[in-house]
């Protein structure tokens, strides 16, 4: 038969494994990692060689260690959870019925009509106290990432609903007349479909969650924004170097530009694996 | 017979009534638990907030002014640079992705502070501390801005279907006249909707300006809750505030995308099943007067006439009327 | 088959047959047993009765075969292996085995519609039901599709078809409805509803059809 000699169209979740190890994917982050070792390395032995001021050594340093992983980690987080989010609010939004769906309007309308800073600031320094645990920074850190992940649940909420709704009515009708349950007709035909065509518009919203992380570092969060600016003061006020002002920032960026681009290759490698004749994507 | 619509049958009215009054319970109730989670059992303090809000009344100018300002100084550049990045050569193009990859890929935050340590080095014109930081907000904003709308202005430009300017060119509009009469009218439509939500999050961003001590919204109401002000109802107020300004704007952004859809015109890629390619070419003619567009006609070419111009022979209106069919002329 | 002016009910009759759409009053049978009732579910009824739709709805993000197994594998409990196989027998018995791998996007609508004519037969229904299969689609593919339904009327599926293709009513339906306005006109063998109707309005609709 002729179908027996073509290599197998099968794009779902049982073949992403095989993908992933073949794919390009794997070579860019191999290339991300590879040039950020390389400015580390670079750095640090231009520090040995002498060839760098120890002071700017010192102010970069901390920028590379503990800012850049904590950003990482920072937007790691709030991904998942503003996911979560905000898949469960869209769900909501696309209900027949109004006591489900009309509360995740104004849940979304509200949250995104706020600024994600005042919620930031509102969490940190109020939460705590109202839910009586004392003193800890780490508390009023906790709330704070808590709220951008909501922030970023209301604008996925609307992303998801576009994913939902661009599913025809006819094709769950159909799927209904097969004799599949409300359950099996969720998961095997319009969430596969959801999740492909919202593939690129989270890709997006998930960059814009490792820039809107630096927000926090306006509460002290010490992620790469924080150490820039106290770099970047330092370099200021106590060395008058304003060229070493400059370079801070400019790592800083690229560093930015390092973690979106991880995030986005990989969401595009995702977008890529699924991607089905046919099935386009909502704009958003 | 029309595709067969079946809707499932409508749940009887009053169920439906139940249902939105239920909601609408629901909505309120859950504000009034929120609200006394958070005040921690001792309601809103409505007196408070009577005597207090008009300390927020500055803030609120000045965030407006720089909002406006930087949004429409950051538009000219954005028009600017998204207009380069649509252009054949690759100089200006390369320029121009540099300039919006800078400034979309990175914080505005990031942006903010290096434009912050600049001014503070430089110190231009020599401004007392006040203006020089207001002026540092408004740069951030407005280069911050122009990356963003450069991407909107370029996709609108090219969303317009590429066949519309050979066809403009086709029968004889210049480069600049085909602009004028057949992209821009077409590229308005698809700009504005993104450009006011980009005006709803320049707004949203200028809260971050109260990190340079600029006097705006978010500053005003921070000093408030410095001088022992109750923080749960400020920032309430903060709230509502921000949320009256941009909740009208969403519902303006809604207006306006439903108005101006163009069928099948747009970003959105619908499900499109593969067309074979025809030995017909379609080119769009332009019918206007005084140079304005005023109908856009399909017209079909053999391939390899396309070049020549369509005659009227082969035209067939199937026409996106600008302007109102009513006003569709011929010129001559 | 079942025919009428648009609007007329036939769609939503189809739908009340398959419990797509709850019945409000009366009932419905299947092999003698009355099948709407609050004890028995709907997925059981659908699982027995297949349906075509006229917007072809297949499932746009799987392949032409595991839209035909779909129901296979995840109703009927049917292992992955042994659903290909038959879900590859059906798309041969409608034409369509070398297309198995290919995306409904990457199909014509014929065979978009074949595809859905062997998705509703993988569950080895009792009946099949058609909501216009043949109107969303351009005249050049609408003679493959009827073949297959005639062929498997041949076969002995029992069909219910709603449809204006009078050619098709009087080749090979047993019997035809004539429907208007959401009651049943006139029912009877094909000669006696589509050449000599009885009532005023069947007969005006008939006069409009057929040539």
């Amino acid at each position: 038969m002729a179908t027996e000699g073509r290599p197998s169209t099968r794009r779902d979740w049982r073949t992403f494994g095989k993908a992933l190890v073949r794919a390009p994917l794997l070579r860019r982050i191999v290339l991300v990692a590879g040039v950020l070792g390389g400015l580390f390395l670079a750095l640090t032995l231009s520090r040995v060689w002498g060839l760098i001021d120890t002071r700017l050594w010192n102010l970069l340093s901390p920028i590379l260690a503990s800012g850049a992983t904590n950003t990482f980690l920072f937007s790691a987080a709030i991904i998942p959870v503003g996911a979560v989010i905000g898949f469960l609010v869209g769900w909501a939004r696309v209900s027949r019925h109004p006591i489900v769906s009309w509360p995740a309007t104004v849940f979304v309308d509200l949250v995104r009509g706020i600024p994600q800073l005042v919620l930031i600031l509102f969490a940190f320094f109020w939460l705590p106290y109202v839910f009586e645990i004392q003193g800890s920074l780490d508390a009023g850190l906790d709330f704070a990432v808590l709220a951008l992940a909501i922030h970023t649940g209301a604008y996925q909420a609307e992303i998801f609903r576009a994913g939902f709704q661009s599913v025809p009515r006819g094709q769950i009708e159909a799927a209904e007349a097969l004799g599949l349950s409300k359950g099996r007709v969720m998961t095997s035909v319009v969430l596969p479909q959801t999740f492909r065509v919202t593939l690129p518009a989270l890709g997006n919203e998930f960059a814009l969650i490792v820039k809107d992380s630096s927000l926090l570092a306006a509460i002290g969060a010490q992620e790469l924004v924080y150490w820039g600016r106290n770099s970047a003061q330092f370099a200021l006020t106590v060395y008058a170097q304003i060229g070493w002002v400059a370079t801070t920032w400019l790592i800083i960026a690229m560093l930015y530009f390092a973690i979106t681009y991880l995030i986005t290759q990989v969401v595009g490698s995702l977008e890529h694996h699924y991607r089905v004749p046919g099935l386009g994507s909502v704009a958003f | 017979m029309g595709p067969d619509e079946e809707k499932p049958p409508l749940r009887p009215r009053i169920e439906q009534l139940g249902e939105k009054v239920g909601a609408v319970v629901l909505i309120v109730a859950v504000f009034v638990a929120f609200i006394f989670l958070l005040t921690k059992d001792q309601g809103l303090d409505v007196g408070y907030m009577q005597a207090h809000w008009g300390s927020l009344l500055p803030g609120l100018l000045i965030t407006i002014q720089i909002t406006v300002y930087s949004y429409f100084s950051g538009m000219v550049i954005g028009f600017g640079f998204g207009w380069m990045r649509t252009l054949r050569y690759r100089i200006p193009r390369g320029l121009a992705t540099i300039w919006v990859e800078s400034f979309r890929g990175t914080p505005l935050f990031v942006q903010l502070l290096l434009l912050f340590g600049l001014f503070s080095y430089y110190n231009p014109g020599n401004l007392p501390t006040d203006s020089r930081l207001l002026l540092t907000g408004y740069f951030a904003l407005m280069l911050n801005t122009s990356g963003y709308q450069a991407e909107i202005f370029r996709a609108g430009l090219q969303s317009v279907a590429a066949g519309q300017v050979e066809a403009a060119k086709s029968i004889g509009l210049p480069y600049w006249g085909a602009m004028r009469s057949v992209i821009m009218p077409q590229a308005v439509r698809i700009v504005v909707p993104p450009l006011t939500n980009e005006f709803i999050s320049i707004l949203k961003a200028s809260s971050l300006l109260f990190y340079i001590a600029i006097h705006e919204l978010t500053y005003d109401a921070r000093v408030l809750t410095f001088a022992g002000g109750k923080i749960v109802e400020v920032y309430i107020m903060l709230s509502v505030t921000y949320l009256a300004l941009t909740i009208p704007l969403s519902k303006v952004v809604s207006y306006f995308e439903r108005r101006f859809r163009i069928p099948g015109l747009g970003v959105q890629q619908e499900r499109l099943t593969r067309r074979t390619r025809s030995s017909t070419r379609f080119v769009t003619r332009v019918f206007g007067t005084n140079g304005t567009a005023i109908g856009l006609v399909t017209a079909k070419v053999p391939r390899n006439r396309a070049a020549q111009r369509p005659n009227l022979a082969d035209t067939s209106i199937s026409g996106i009327f600008l302007r109102g069919p009513r006003m569709l002329r011929r010129p001559w | 088959m079942v025919i009428g002016p648009s609007g007329s009910g036939k769609s939503t009759l189809l739908r009340c047959i398959n419990l797509l759409v709850l019945p409000d009053k009366g009932a419905v049978y299947l092999e003698g047993l009355q099948v709407n009732r609050p004890d028995i579910r709907p997925e059981w009824v659908r699982q027995q009765v297949g349906m075509v739709f006229q917007q072809f709805n297949l499932f746009a993000h799987l392949t032409a075969l595991d839209n035909v197994t779909l129901g296979l594998r995840k109703v009927l409990g049917v292992d992955p292996a042994t659903a290909a196989t038959r879900g590859r027998v059906l798309l041969s018995r409608v034409g369509l085995g070398h297309k198995a791998d290919a995306y409904p996007a990457e199909l014509s609508g014929g065979q978009q519609q074949r595809v859905a004519i062997a998705r509703a037969l993988a569950m080895d229904p009792k009946a099949v039901l058609f909501d216009e299969p043949t109107s969303a689609l351009d005249p050049e593919y609408i003679k493959e599709v009827l073949d297959v339904m005639t062929g498997l009327a041949r076969d002995g599926m029992t069909m219910i078809v709603v449809t204006h293709e009078m050619s098709f009513a009087k080749n090979v339906s047993k019997r035809v409805v004539f429907m208007d306005d959401g009651a049943v006109i006139e029912e009877g063998t094909p000669e006696e509803v589509l050449l000599h109707p009885r009532h005023e309005r069947a007969k005006a609709f008939m006069s409009k059809i057929l040539v």
